[in-house]
């Protein structure tokens, strides 16, 4: 098993790296890859909304900031600034019409159309998980995991081990549920975690 | 090189790096613990910031690159130079004199651990 990536590149993850082009082409050279990845660091600790309302409070003021340190001339600022708060704002009200009155009313609310499990996973065997249990003991109720994390993809000495991924279904689908259990370095489980992703 | 006051971003910035190296979306979380929540970058204003402080030499880039198995191999590090832990320092030097002055005033406890 390896380490799951961060920048699996969803819809999302595309249009905030276009919304990366309002910044200065140096700028984006220099910084846009690891903007990029602090996209995905915050989508995956945080959700996909936590991520976009911190990228919305923050792009006018930091693109107008960027350009200023690029000295352009104020004119260019001016449209800069309409260009990055309108076009985005814009964009993201007819994306968000459309999947709200066609992906959601066509299956609403159902995240598990999208969500993919590891083989012998059951929602019975991860109920029956209690803080305490080893390694060995959640392996019999529920098999081996789809991907394990460790090392410096945490922030904790220890491990994680995710059951369920995205990609269940290609079309029609708004959110997936990571389930996700965490060790302590001895092996011995710390926490569980049922959690919801909208993509 | 900036004069104190430091800007609470910038201050930030530079506490996170302090002891050790970190990559941006790390300096970001840590900022964000360290002032309870009070400052909460995005990654315009986090990676401004860092431009200026590379600029200004308080900060560098560091040469660790983590272990492809461990991390994302293309995550870039930075750590404080020896300018900015002389500008941290005279930063913190001057917030504990504007508390000594606060403690004087009794506006603030005589002691930060007291019960």
């Amino acid at each position: 098993m390896t380490a799951r990536p961060l920048t699996a590149r969803t819809f999302s993850h595309r249009l905030y790296d276009l919304l990366l082009l309002l910044y200065p082409r140096s700028f984006r050279n220099r910084f846009g890859l690891e903007m990029s990845q602090i996209f995905a660091g915050l989508h995956h600790d945080r959700g996909l909304a936590h991520a976009w309302l911190r990228v919305i409070k923050d792009l006018p003021s930091s693109f107008l900031k960027a350009h200023l340190q690029e000295k352009v001339s104020s004119s260019k600022v001016i449209r800069g600034v309409a260009f990055a708060i309108y076009v985005p704002l814009g964009i993201m009200f007819i994306i968000g019409s459309v999947l709200f009155f066609t992906v959601e009313a066509y299956f609403p609310l159902v995240p598990t159309i999208d969500t993919r499990v590891s083989d012998g996973f059951t929602m019975e065997g991860f109920d029956a998980i209690q803080l305490g249990m080893s390694a060995e003991e959640v392996h019999a109720l529920i098999g081996q995991p789809l991907v394990m994390q460790q090392g410096m993809a945490l922030d904790f000495n220890g491990s994680c081990r995710i059951y369920s991924e995205d990609g269940a279904s290609k079309y029609w689908d708004f959110a997936w549920v990571e389930q996700r259990v965490c060790f302590d370095e001895y092996g011995v489980v710390t926490s569980k975690h049922s959690e919801w992703f909208y993509n | 090189m900036p004069s104190a006051p430091l800007t609470p971003i910038t201050l930030h910035i530079l506490l996170a790096l302090s002891q050790k190296e970190r990559h941006g979306y790390d300096i970001m979380k840590h900022a964000e613990e360290d002032s309870n929540g009070a400052v909460r970058l995005g990654p315009g204003t986090l990676y401004s910031s860092i431009k200026r402080l590379l600029h200004d030499r308080l900060i560098e880039e560091a040469d660790i690159r983590p272990d492809a198995e461990m991390d994302d191999e293309r995550r870039r590090y930075y750590r404080l130079t020896a300018q900015g832990k002389s500008v941290l320092s005279t930063e913190l030097e001057r917030l504990d004199a504007v508390c000594a002055i606060g403690r004087g005033l009794d506006l603030l406890p005589h002691s930060s651990f007291a019960a």
